[in-house]
């Protein structure tokens, strides 16, 4: 009889909470509507997948053909070896370039000359902006083993000439260090935004308290983005699965294959010469569904240590 | 309240239109002006041939004068309208509507992206919004549409004994053939080549002389060359480069092992990957490469280079020796690369040499293009009547009036004809922005221009490079020279399923191949040709083997 | 008064290498770009012969006559501009409202909406059923179809969300208690706080709307409605993109772009998107009304 008269008074409240916040889904009809139409009205195309596509009779008219189209692809060699190497390239790049995004923020943000400030906020963002085909030719110039600049300059210190390009290890280096160069200061921009946001009276109270500028960055700056950085990562750990084609496209050669052959430029291969929409689609899918499950447990494990996750 | 309702119906009719308009790719386009009895909709199996007086289509220009039928044909767009022009609206679009109005026929182009053509067209394909013509340098698409059902079999329209009579002739047989499928249906047409030659063999000229060599004709003799181009270096340099292979078609023949048989030679042929399975001689060459390399005759990390690198090297005078597109050295098209050599070194030349002898049997083979081109194909969601009108097109542009004026222009405007009857351009810069710069486009039905021989060819084409036109009528020449391997045109089923996979490894083996140790040569080859097996290589040399056996067993 | 500063007007060893750092920095990232300035305004031989390093050799500027000569370019800079610029609008508004809404943790559904939305970040129906909506929709070849179908990024969202919750609880509440609606915290208090994320997010916007080419490619059949990068991208990434090794069928009669082409193509379609965010930067800037809180 209690049960019956809470659960009554509970769903009551939520009625009513939902009345409260009508406004609020007023603001949130036209996101959902959006999503609704261009996002899952479309998801049907999911089924591909697990279909033998025929692109006139359409998704529908295809016929079904179960998980046919995955095992063919779980069988390939390539597929794993692509996946491995995605995960490499993704996880290498990740160390190297979350912290020192970070950590150039908290520098620029320690400028105290206005203009520079402004100058170089201005200036470290413009790689990102520099096409890859740019980049690619660039390194392919600075870090060849015959008369690449780097080289040559490690040559008059009497150091042997390094395969940047031709060694995978090496190769690897590379990638990361073109990567970096590319997006650490586009990536500082957000956490610059974040910066901005500090409390000036935090820093008043610490200076007068006698705190040195190394301790105000501990306990005053590092927490206040700490949000920010939580959910930055979270993110970029949840696209582990997920690479872009032209970086290693264009920066790979054929001789380090065996680590620079990624998913995108698998799928790519397939997708545009062999039309395999099915097989395309179905390796989409499974990256995925690694990609949310990574997800899933980055926020877990990050609610758990206290932080707000992003679900 | 009421926005929410609005959307929920407008959500919910968006998932019926959805449903419904997923299943039926088939956008009809309504002719408002229907031609009179024709029927719209025709079996597309089996083409039946008419053998009574008058075919059933027309499609010979001029036979037939159509009820204002409007097609649409897919133009490539490589964002290089002139001034004055659009790619959709210029004197030469207006020209072919007008000759195309006398018979009844508007044209209408659809110009699409020409790098992203093959992304673009499956879209267009899987959504029905194809044009009535669309076209594809990717033959295996064009096929793959046509066994999907979605694609005319044209065996109706062309076939017959007086339909597209001058696109039969300008095609001629081999060509058109080209477009049949294994049971003989026309499901494309394909443009052909004004000329097959593929590649040259490059080499410098003045070092030669300066060091008093004679043209080598055997891979050892060209092996001395190269060694001494590089390490007693007329000019001194210490940079030189001994040969760069941009791509190896001739260097590769004069190793194969299949090449004098014809039926081996086409089974060999279709992806690198084959031929280095199949051809014996092949690890040969590779071992061939593989001492070049060790030998410090080859740039260390030559796989890293692009080709605007390549083209720097040779423009720098750099490289001794090098095998690249046909007529590459003076083709203005890629840059001019002997007129700018000279500038920077004087007195530099690169010549081309002939094939080398084949180890094996000592003959002279080239590397030759298909004899046809890119491949023109009509989706279903075109009427009959419009792929009737698409064909007269098509026969239209193999004519004078047609492919003729679209490439070479008009007679006292852009060229003058010389004593020998060949076309001799005017002014180029005047005719690269009238003309030029959409002829390629235009003109569906031949590759690289409207000639009827290869002579007339070479010739017009030596004109086109002023002050190198000996070097032009040579390179054609020496491209063309001993026994022609011509590439072929067939897929066989298994390939799309296995080709990327196969790819992969042989882009990795081939450069492990080339710069492994000596010593460790012939394992790695041996680990290269079991990794092709791992992808199943062997299930297409068998396919291939079988469809060449049968269709060469009564030459 | 800048009061993290204090105590740091004088030259001490970590401003020297600060500052020192933060140049090679600046060199580092500036040469490339030097480079693909150099290379559009050199003369052939030299971009041929691979003279040109950061500076231009036989300045001409021929490359950019070709480019910014075609009146295609322009129509193509016009509909880009156009489309950043309502499609940024567009997405900021519709970001807002969601990130707003998704922030406040007393709404129920929370979870349920930010988990609908978050899925499709990994799901996706793919291009031909997307294709196939706006097709329904009647957005084909329409400008419509370069900004509405992707109005709402994921990732921005979460961003735009995570920095509205982080903004102090009292404030909104202060002004609820005043008799505030939903709306008015809203665009009174929460909007004014937040310049620093809104800039972010839209930069994020304008730069992902300027650079889509693959949009332009699928839905927009009229050349005239071409967008700048999708007429660029041809110029530029024609043969790099040609992986196959297999012959290209094309052959001979197709031109090659020469190199100073190409690269004048990466700064005529980089430079209009560079320009902002220095212009941005003016809103990298204390939210107008923290200082004034207290506790």
């Amino acid at each position: 009889m209690v049960k019956a008269e809470k659960s009554r008074k509970k769903f009551a409240q939520t009625l009513r909470n939902i009345w409260n916040c009508r406004m609020l889904y007023l603001l949130l009809l036209p996101v959902i509507a959006y999503y609704i139409i261009f996002k899952y009205l479309p998801m049907y195309g999911v089924t591909i997948a697990f279909k033998n596509y025929n692109i006139f009779k359409g998704v529908f008219g295809s016929p079904w053909c179960g998980f046919d189209v995955f095992e063919k692809i779980f069988a390939s060699e390539n597929f794993w070896r692509s996946i491995k190497n995605t995960l490499v390239l993704n996880f290498a790049t990740l160390i190297a370039y979350f912290p020192l995004t970070i950590i150039l923020s908290l520098m620029l943000n320690e400028v105290s000359h206005v203009a520079f400030k402004k100058l170089a906020q201005s200036i470290l963002y413009l790689p990102h902006f520099v096409s890859w085909v740019v980049v690619a030719g660039i390194a392919t110039n600075l870090f060849s083993q015959q008369g690449g600049t780097i080289n040559w300059i490690l040559k008059s210190f009497g150091v042997e000439p390094i395969p940047f390009l031709s060694d995978n290890g090496w190769w690897i280096f590379t990638y990361v260090v073109c990567n970096v160069w590319k997006e650490v200061g586009w990536g500082t921009i957000i956490y610059l935004a974040a910066l901005s946001g500090v409390d000036e009276t935090l820093y008043e109270a610490a200076y007068l308290d006698g705190a040195t500028k190394f301790q105000r960055l501990i306990y005053i700056t590092l927490p206040s983005i700490k949000s920010v950085v939580v959910v930055m990562l979270i993110l970029q750990l949840s696209r582990m699965m997920t690479i872009g084609l032209d970086a290693p496209l264009l920066l790979g050669n054929n001789k380090v294959m065996s680590v620079s052959q990624v998913i995108s430029t698998y799928v790519y291969r397939l997708g545009i010469e062999n039309a395999k929409f099915s097989e395309a689609t179905a390796i989409g899918l499974f990256q995925s569904v690694v990609n949310i499950i990574i997800l899933l447990a980055a926020d877990k494990f990050t609610k758990m240590i206290g932080e707000e996750g992003i679900i | 309240m009421k926005k929410r309702l609005f959307i929920c119906i407008l959500a919910l009719f968006l998932i019926v239109l959805g449903i419904s308009g997923c299943g039926d790719a088939k956008v009809q386009t309504k002719d408002t002006n229907v031609q009179q009895g024709s029927s719209d909709t025709k079996s597309t199996d089996g083409g039946t041939q008419q053998s009574t007086a008058s075919s059933k289509y027309q499609t010979t220009y001029g036979s037939k004068k159509f009820n204002n039928v409007k097609i649409t044909v897919e133009l490539f767009d490589r964002s290089n309208a002139p001034e004055g022009s659009t790619i959709t609206d210029n004197k030469w679009v207006k020209y072919v509507n007008e000759h195309m109005n006398k018979v009844g026929i508007t044209v209408e182009f659809i110009p699409v992206p020409r790098w992203d053509e093959v992304t673009k067209m499956q879209a267009m394909m899987a959504s029905g919004t194809a044009p009535d013509i669309t076209l594809t340098y990717t033959y295996a698409h064009a096929e793959s549409y046509f066994n999907q059902g979605g694609t005319w079999d044209l065996t109706e329209f062309v076939d017959g004994p007086d339909q597209a009579l001058n696109m039969k002739q300008y095609l001629g047989k081999d060509v058109l053939d080209i477009g049949r499928n294994a049971n003989k249906q026309l499901y494309g047409i394909v443009a052909r080549r004004a000329t097959t030659a593929k590649s040259n063999l490059f080499i410098r000229k003045d070092w030669m002389d300066k060091l008093g060599l004679s043209i080598p004709q055997t891979p050892d003799e060209l092996y001395d060359v190269i060694y001494k181009m590089v390490y007693n270096n007329p000019d001194g340099r210490k940079d030189a480069i001994g040969i760069i292979t941009w791509n190896a078609w001739n260097m590769k023949m004069a190793f194969s092992q299949v090449v004098s048989d014809k039926t081996k030679a086409a089974i060999a042929n279709g992806d690198d990957a084959f031929a280095d399975y199949y051809d014996p001689g092949m690890r040969e060459y590779y071992r061939f490469m593989n001492k070049l390399y060790n030998a410090g005759l080859m740039n260390k990390e030559y796989y890293t280079m692009s080709e605007d690198n390549f083209k720097t090297y040779i423009a720098t005078g750099a490289v001794a020796f090098f095998e690249y597109a046909v007529n590459g050295s003076v083709d203005v098209l890629r840059g001019s690369l002997l007129k700018t050599l000279q500038e920077n070194v004087p007195g530099a030349d690169i010549i081309s040499i002939q094939p080398l002898k084949n180890v094996n049997d000592g003959k002279q083979y080239s590397a030759g293009y298909a004899l046809g081109g890119l491949i023109n194909f009509c989706p279903k969601t075109a009427s009959a009547e419009k792929v009737e009108a698409c064909m007269t097109y098509l026969d239209w542009l193999c004519t004078k009036d047609g492919g003729f004026a679209i490439y070479h222009g008009f007679e006292g405007e852009h060229f003058n004809y010389d004593q020998n009857g060949v076309p001799v351009v005017i002014n180029a810069e005047y005719n690269s922005k009238d003309k030029d710069w959409i002829r390629t486009d235009l003109f569906l039905t031949g590759n690289q221009g409207y000639f009827a021989t290869v002579d007339d060819f070479n010739a017009c084409t030596a004109k086109e490079a002023p002050g190198y036109e000996q070097h032009v009528i040579d390179n054609y020449r020496n491209a063309l020279t001993g026994i022609i391997v011509n590439d072929t045109t067939y897929t066989s089923p298994s390939t799309p399923d296995l080709i990327t996979d196969i790819t992969l490894v042989r882009d990795e083996y081939t450069v492990q191949c080339i710069t492994c140790p000596e010593a460790d040569f012939d394992a790695t080859f041996d680990k290269y040709m079991k990794e092709l097996e791992k992808v199943g290589i062997k299930t297409i040399i068998e396919e291939r083997s079988k469809y060449f056996s049968e269709l060469y067993k009564n030459n | 008064m800048n009061v993290k500063h204090i105590g740091k007007r004088n030259i001490t060893v970590g401003s020297v290498i600060l500052y020192f750092t933060l140049t090679i920095l600046i060199f580092i990232c500036l040469y490339p770009f030097l480079n693909v300035l150099a290379y559009s305004l050199s003369g052939y031989n030299a971009v041929l012969s691979g003279r040109v390093t950061f500076y231009p050799i036989d300045f001409n500027l021929s490359a950019y006559k070709q480019i910014l000569g075609r009146t295609q370019i322009w129509i193509a800079m016009r509909t880009t501009v156009f489309v950043t610029l309502i499609g940024t609008a567009t997405s900021l508004v519709l970001t807002i409202f969601a990130a707003y809404a998704l922030s406040r943790n007393y709404l129920p559904g929370r979870s349920f909406f930010t988990g609908l939305i978050l899925f499709t970040m990994y799901f996706s129906g793919g291009i031909i059923p997307t294709f196939l909506v706006v097709k329904g929709l009647g957005l084909f070849d329409t400008l419509g179809a370069l900004f509405i179908p992707q109005a709402i990024n994921v990732f921005n969202f979460i961003v735009m969300r995570t920095f509205f919750r982080e903004l102090p609880k009292s404030l909104e509440e202060a002004a609820k208690i005043d008799g505030a609606s939903e709306f008015q915290v809203l665009f009174k208090v929460v909007l004014p706080l937040s310049l620093p994320i809104i800039a972010t997010i839209s930069l994020f916007y304008a730069v992902g709307y300027w650079n889509s080419y693959f949009d332009a490619l699928l839905y927009i059949q009229d050349p005239d409605k071409y967008t700048l990068q999708l007429r660029l991208r041809n110029l530029l990434f024609g043969e790099e993109l040609n992986t196959s090794g297999r012959p290209n069928l094309e052959g001979i009669g197709t031109e090659v772009m020469s190199q100073s082409l190409k690269m004048a193509t990466v700064a005529v379609s980089t430079i209009p998107i560079i320009v902002v965010y220095p212009w941005l930067q003016k809103y990298f800037v204390k939210g107008v009304m923290i200082g004034s809180i207290k506790g």
